[in-house]
């Protein structure tokens, strides 16, 4: 009754006749065309957790580099940042409502602009992407690695194969389909939620002093305005989950509500997180202003001194000196005064000793005016005025910093854990290992959703023919852009073998702002070119121009955008040359693919797999 | 009845059929085939290609597999041209040996909306298996 059968007309592909028992019955099972598409098997809860993934690993590495800038003014800058992010939730909201596809910014694009202007929104954000993934799982490892079983993995070459295990793990997890990785961060981003309320909680409990807070705030000092400004490149990681959700759109159950929603909640989430949990951390590593240095004798003086009972001068240096001709001086005592403080009640007097290295430290004075003594049995005396309001006055390394910054800079929640373990001693050796294992499953979860993120916009640009399509075929069984995955998996693990948390966010920053620039634009052009296109969502806040309704928030977003560009261009070279050099290869790629008959325009149609 | 056959097309009946099929094979731990046949006339060759009908099938059976994609259940979506509905069917159940085709089945022959009345009675008169015909909800005539 059965039997195959080749069709010319279909280049000789297969067929199962089946020969019923009348010459009627004869019938063609035909080889079924599928139409490659991602599944839509997201809900809003999903789609949340892979957002919230990315959004809450950002507190857990930029904390620490957003206060190495902003200091006291961190709550400060993540509040104004998130007001930013507030206007780049309502154009994604408005534009993966309307356009429900895998590709963020980059489908804005191709509907408002042209395929150029999409390819290039895409691939910055293939950037931005790749460089979260690397942040995460760098950073996954380093707070691992602050549990004492797993020590060793602080040093080279372990690190580096831990990264890779968790990104190959999470490749696959990623190829078999994102209905089991959804789960998997469902139940972890619980975890997650509980553990930052009882961080928040805690730390306002034990610590919380909003007038004192506030008072180590010192615009223009503390932080300065540069640093305040270079604060905002830092935060602007946060913008990922953004895209995360975007990218998600084509495969949520009901896009025109659900993303709407999502983005709404995440931004408040952002709000609340990034606010409560920095002013958590500044209350428990308060700014201060803090002098150190190492103090040093010459050997001959030293020898003299010793005959002659003559009194031996000091030398003293910012940093530490390896020298043959000079001996640290141990012992040494440093008593920094206050003299106008003011705070009339802080005029104490702290006291310190050089360690075996010539080594002091005098940490926690305050704004004002202090004197510093250098003294020792045999030594002459050293004594120096400096005001800190002006670190340059101090005669050694003189700055406004924070334990978060000195000590916990690459794992901040860690160091909030510990302060309130310092009030809890009985919680010290429990509360470390569970933030180190919990901050561990988050930054796994941000990995995972960063992964994801690639995958999609990787499948949207090679269903649009903007990168060679072999890079978004999709998994006949599993249904995922299978060779996206392990291709861009691989570069993040590449590109996070030398990971400087610092240095990657300046290659972020420089790429996202170019693509949510794009973005922002893309929703004003839209809104011109396009009025009456269908929007399940619209921004309500616009402006009347020539007819049109232009949205406010998309004016103001983008000019954000475009001012924490410019900042990184002029000041981070490292991240403006990396990102360049990136995205000019991507430009030069898609000529090349452009030019050659394959790459030829699709009129967004879907690729067949 | 471990192997169920549901035809469909693109009416409204054809997701409570689907729904049916997939409760059935949900409590039987079965497996689904989901047809949908593609009608062509004598004129043409059996396997030729008519691409607004293919396509059209192919988003059909999309949709109805977007129905059962939570449910787990190991499901076939297939098209088949063949000369007539009844006929398809009855071949292509037969191919798989299924244990029980659901069909629908509307009041106004000739109309061709879900499987035509003539499709039925040859269902029902040549199936070898247990049929079950499901009829669309009547509208009140009172």
């Amino acid at each position: 009754m059965k039997d195959t059968a080749k069709n010319p007309q279909n280049g000789g592909e297969s067929k199962e006749i089946i020969q019923g028992t009348l010459p009627g019955d004869a019938a063609i099972i035909r080889r079924r065309e599928k139409t490659a598409s991602l599944k839509r098997s997201l809900s809003f809860f999903s789609i949340f957790s892979f957002a919230y993934g990315n959004l809450s690993s950002c507190i857990y590495y930029a904390l620490g580099v957003a206060a190495l800038y902003a200091l006291g003014a961190t709550p400060l800058v993540f509040f104004i940042a998130s007001i930013f992010f507030l206007f780049t939730a309502a154009t994604y909201a408005e534009g993966s409502a309307a356009i429900p596809e895998a590709g963020g910014s980059s489908s804005f694009a191709r509907k408002a602009f042209n395929e150029p202007t999409s390819f290039v929104a895409g691939w910055c954000l293939l950037l931005a992407y790749i460089v979260t993934i690397s942040i995460a799982a760098t950073a996954a490892i380093g707070y691992l690695s602050a549990l004492e079983q797993f020590a060793f993995l602080k040093q080279s070459p372990w690190n580096i194969i831990a990264v890779g295990a968790i990104l190959l793990v999470l490749m696959v997890i990623n190829i078999v389909g994102t209905r089991f990785s959804a789960l998997m961060s469902n139940v972890f981003i619980i975890i997650d939620i509980l553990t930052q309320i009882f961080i928040i909680v805690m730390g306002f409990l034990f610590f919380l002093n909003l007038p004192e807070l506030v008072g180590r705030i010192r615009l223009g000092v503390v932080p300065t305005w540069n640093q305040l400004l270079l604060g905002f490149y830092v935060v602007t990681i946060a913008f990922t989950s953004i895209e995360t959700i975007s990218n998600l759109a084509g495969e949520s159950r009901d896009p025109g509500t659900t993303m709407p929603r999502t983005f709404w909640y995440t931004t408040l989430a952002t709000m609340s997180l990034f606010v409560l949990v920095s002013a958590a951390a500044l209350s428990s590593m308060p700014v201060e202003f803090r002098i150190e240095g190492y103090l040093y004798t010459q050997v001959g003086d030293t020898l003299r001194g010793s005959q002659t009972s003559e009194q031996i001068q000091f030398n003293y240096y910012k940093d530490k000196q390896n020298k043959p001709d000079l001996v640290p001086i141990q012992n040494a005592v440093i008593r920094v005064r206050g003299t106008e403080n003011e705070h009339q009640d802080r005029t104490e007097i702290w006291r310190e000793l050089t360690d075996e290295k010539g080594y002091f430290v005098v940490k926690g004075l305050d704004f004002g005016k202090y004197d510093l003594k250098i003294y020792k049995k045999g030594y002459q005396d050293l004594e120096f005025n400096f005001d800190t309001r002006h670190p340059e006055t101090a005669p050694m390394r003189g700055l406004w910093t924070s334990d978060l910054v000195e000590n916990w800079k690459n794992n901040p929640v860690a160091g909030i854990a510990d302060a309130i373990s310092g009030k809890l001693p009985l919680l010290k050796h429990p509360l470390s290992i569970w933030i180190s294992l919990f901050a561990f499953t988050v930054l796994i979860i941000a990995t995972n959703s960063g992964i994801v993120g690639v995958s999609r916009l990787i499948f949207s640009l090679g269903s649009h023919n903007q990168i060679p399509h072999i890079l978004a075929k999709v998994h006949p069984k599993f249904n995922t852009p299978y060779i996206a995955i392990i291709v861009f998996t691989m570069v993040a693990f590449i590109i996070a073998l030398p990971a400087d948390i610092e240095k990657l966010a300046q290659v972020y920053a420089f790429a996202a702002m170019i693509s949510y620039t794009i973005a922002h634009a893309s929703i004003i052009a839209m809104r011109v070119k396009f009025p009456d296109m269908h929007r399940p969502f619209k921004i309500k806040l616009n402006l009347r121009i020539a007819g049109r309704d232009i949205p406010i928030t998309a004016i103001l977003g983008g000019l954000f955008c475009i001012a924490v560009w410019i900042l990184v261009a002029f000041y981070k070279d490292y991240g403006r040359n990396v990102a360049l050099l990136f995205i000019l290869s991507g430009i030069l790629i898609y000529h090349i693919y452009r030019k050659s008959s394959e790459g030829s325009p699709t009129d967004g149609k879907q690729n067949k797999s | 009845m471990k192997k169920i056959l549901v035809a469909i097309n693109d009416s409204e009946l054809s997701r409570d059929l689907i729904n049916l099929g997939a409760a059935l094979c949900r409590n039987e731990k079965g497996e689904l085939y989901i047809l949908h046949i593609l009608e062509v006339p004598f004129y043409l060759p059996l396997d030729a290609e008519p691409e607004a009908d293919v396509s059209s099938a192919n988003k059909i059976l999309d949709k109805s597999l977007e129905i059962v994609e939570d449910l787990k259940i190991k499901t076939t979506a297939d098209m088949v041209s063949a000369r007539s509905v009844g006929g398809g069917i009855i071949s292509y159940a037969n191919s798989k040996n299924v244990d029980v085709i659901i069909a629908g089945h509307k009041d106004y022959p000739g109309y061709g909306d879900v499987i035509s009345s003539p499709a039925v009675e040859y269902i029902l008169k040549k199936a070898t298996c247990r049929v079950m015909i499901i009829r669309q909800e009547r509208a009140n005539q009172s």
